[in-house]
């Protein structure tokens, strides 16, 4: 009698799991199916290894780190980390994303509504080694000119002699190892973006977390913008078959990575229908050896 | 005899043993005197129907096998929580060593294969224990094999896998009457309804916590369930949904009360904070009534716990800064007291209520 009883759960459980997993997995089929698929070749330095720490030791599987970047309108300009409030983030673009924007930020009652506002989803745009990394690369030129100006003018000094040093290493890093990705633009409108941003080799359309900013700004004055907090999926799972060519480079003492100067790989990786990334290439680079 | 729950059966077995030794006592004090061919018939009847009950359903007849059962409870919680986490990490250690269809065939079959096995012993074990355990690891089989899909896939994180796990855990407690998944389901389903909450509120849904308010649908729906699906059968269930219900209402009230920039109202902090303290406190004191009215004792029990909390909390907003230290502790003692013999007076009342309707 209990057999019989249980026969219904039994089914309806099974259903639901092979039920589930059919549609995830087809999921993933209907996101790296069809023409809609962008390729975009990039390297360690935009996709990065993780560090093999605490948790990490646990996890056999190896899954890169998307690095990129936001140009920020602030003093910091181009900033190493992924999230911050660009120039271009202003009023037009908040409402371009669904924020209401038409409270005035001159009152205390806006403002209030401005900062009860939260994170909203939203499409970024990234750019790869485009005019965004050339103007970060221009900037880090500059500084070093200025310090090397600097120092000229006074070259006994200390501290011009280590702000010179730091100058260098700075157009060092950027000219060798920054990530050349950079967020540029966002939206809601996926066609209108790929439209827009037809060139594939060069720009990536992915899902996003948005929110919003309220700064003083010179003068007193409030000021409104845009701030790009994060992607939604941050790390690319590493496929086995290409597992050898990154277990080589972890399993190396951590000293030794430090001081590499270029990147070890370069990977092909493809962005689907539901713009979720995956790895359908990876190489080695000569400095790997 | 009629199917009961297992629960049910226990239930019958306590009443029996109650019995028992309140006729004993009621025999010594010459208050009630059975013949002995009475005496001797009740006794053959109650020995044959436990007999019956822990032959059918497992129970507990006396003392000691009710604290092995206890133990053997301790230990299938413990079991169950350390098994689960035994194959996330085993499943973490070894998977980036095979191949892409053999990882999915894994997470596939892991969880599938579990649920069979559950499903076996539920069909073959009395005492349920096993089953349990056996139910959490298939479980913990289902979250992993959907988060381990996310992660080779590179899948964008989404709130329908609660739905899926709130299922999943649903149908797993109440075939194996395992008090522990439908924690876990209600969780689930009420992380579902939150972020969904959130995101119609326009929010990212991963970020639904930043908004206390968007428990409070979760919350209501979570305690209603008892009302319109009926728990006879499954003992310990209907509190527990009650429980969840009020901790998700009065948490996010508690938290607002002390925080108004977390509440969607766009209204001064103060005020805000204001309005949720006052809240607190009602919904709290309604709990006890209610409770009280429908003995549900754990309803009475949290309204109790947050009504303390708001009434300290607010004492402490009052008086921390102004008043010496041994004074504000004095004045809680006080007020602790003062519970007490209202209580009392309640209890008292109660007691009184009963006599007079003899």
């Amino acid at each position: 009698m209990k057999d019989s009883r249980l026969r219904k759960p039994l089914l309806i459980g099974i259903a639901l799991l092979l039920l589930t997993n059919a549609v995830v997995l087809g999921g993933v089929y209907y996101n790296r199916a069809g023409d809609d698929v962008r390729r975009i070749t990039l390297t360690e330095r935009e996709l990065t290894l993780p560090y093999r720490y605490g948790r990490n030791r646990e996890n056999s599987g190896i899954a890169l780190r998307l690095n990129y970047r936001v140009a920020s309108g602030r003093a910091h300009k181009y900033y190493l980390s992924g999230s911050g409030s660009p120039a271009w983030f202003d009023r037009k673009k908040l409402a371009l994303v669904g924020y209401d924007v038409s409270p005035s930020v001159d009152s205390e009652q806006g403002r209030r509504a401005y900062k009860k506002l939260r994170s909203r989803e939203a499409l970024l745009v990234l750019e790869y080694d485009g005019a965004t990394y050339q103007a970060a690369l221009d900037h880090a030129q500059k500084g070093l000119l200025e310090k090397r100006q600097q120092l000229d003018r006074d070259p006994h000094s200390d501290i011009y002699q280590n702000q010179l040093k730091n100058a260098e290493r700075m157009l060092e890093r950027e000219q060798t190892r920054n990530s050349r990705l950079f967020v540029i633009d966002v939206g809601n409108d996926e066609q209108s973006l790929r439209k827009q941003y037809a060139d594939s080799a060069r720009y990536i359309i992915v899902a996003g977390k948005v929110g919003i900013s309220l700064h003083v700004v010179k003068g007193g004055v409030w000021e409104l913008s845009g701030n790009i907090h994060s992607v939604a999926i941050r790390e690319v799972t590493v496929p086995w078959k290409y597992r050898s060519l990154f277990e080589g480079i972890l399993d190396r003492p951590r000293s030794s990575r430090v001081l590499q100067q270029a990147p070890r790989y370069q990977l092909s990786v493809a962005y689907g229908k539901r713009l979720e990334p995956w790895i359908i290439d990876a190489v080695s680079l000569p400095s790997a050896q | 005899m009629q199917q009961l729950s297992k629960s049910e059966a226990q239930e019958r077995a306590d009443r029996i043993s109650a019995f028992q030794l309140e006729l004993q006592q009621l025999e010594r004090e010459r208050v009630l005197q059975l013949s002995n061919a009475q005496r001797q018939a009740l006794d053959d009847y109650h020995a044959g129907l436990v007999a019956q009950l822990s032959q059918s359903y497992d129970i507990d007849h006396d003392q000691r096998t009710r604290q092995l059962s206890l133990g053997m409870r301790i230990a299938s919680f413990l079991g169950a929580l350390a098994l689960a986490a035994s194959v996330f990490f085993l499943f973490y250690q070894y998977w980036g060593r095979i191949n892409t269809s053999t990882q999915v065939t894994l997470l596939i079959a892991a969880p599938v294969f579990m649920f069979l096995v559950t499903m076996l012993i539920v069909a073959r074990d009395q005492s349920g224990y096993f089953a349990k355990l056996a139910a959490m690891v298939a479980f913990a089989c289902f979250v992993l094999n959907l988060v381990m899909l996310g992660q080779i896939f590179n899948i964008t994180p989404s709130d329908k896998a609660f739905i899926v796990w709130a299922a999943f855990a649903f149908l797993l407690a109440y075939s194996c009457d395992a008090r522990l998944l439908l924690a876990a389901g209600i969780i689930c389903i009420s992380a579902f309804i939150s972020a969904r909450t959130g995101t119609w509120s326009g929010m990212y849904w991963l970020d639904f916590g930043e908004r206390p308010e968007n428990f409070l649908p979760a919350a209501v729906i979570i305690f209603m369930v008892p009302q319109f699906i009926d728990h006879r059968h499954y003992w310990g269930f209907a509190p527990i949904y009650r429980v969840f219900g009020l901790l998700m209402l009065l948490l996010p009230v508690l938290v607002l009360a002390n925080w108004g920039d977390a509440s969607y109202i766009d209204a001064d902090d103060e005020l805000i904070e204001g309005g949720y303290q006052l809240a607190g406190f009602i919904i709290s004191a309604l709990a006890i009534w209610i409770g009280l009215r429908r003995q549900w004792a754990e309803v009475v029990n949290t309204g109790n716990v947050f009504f303390v909390i708001f009434l300290y909390t607010k004492m402490f907003d009052w008086w921390w800064e102004i008043m010496p230290k041994y004074l504000f502790f004095l004045i809680i003692g006080l007020t602790a007291i003062l519970f007490l013999f209202i209580f009392k007076r309640l209890r008292s009342a109660g007691l009184l209520s009963i006599k007079e309707a003899r």
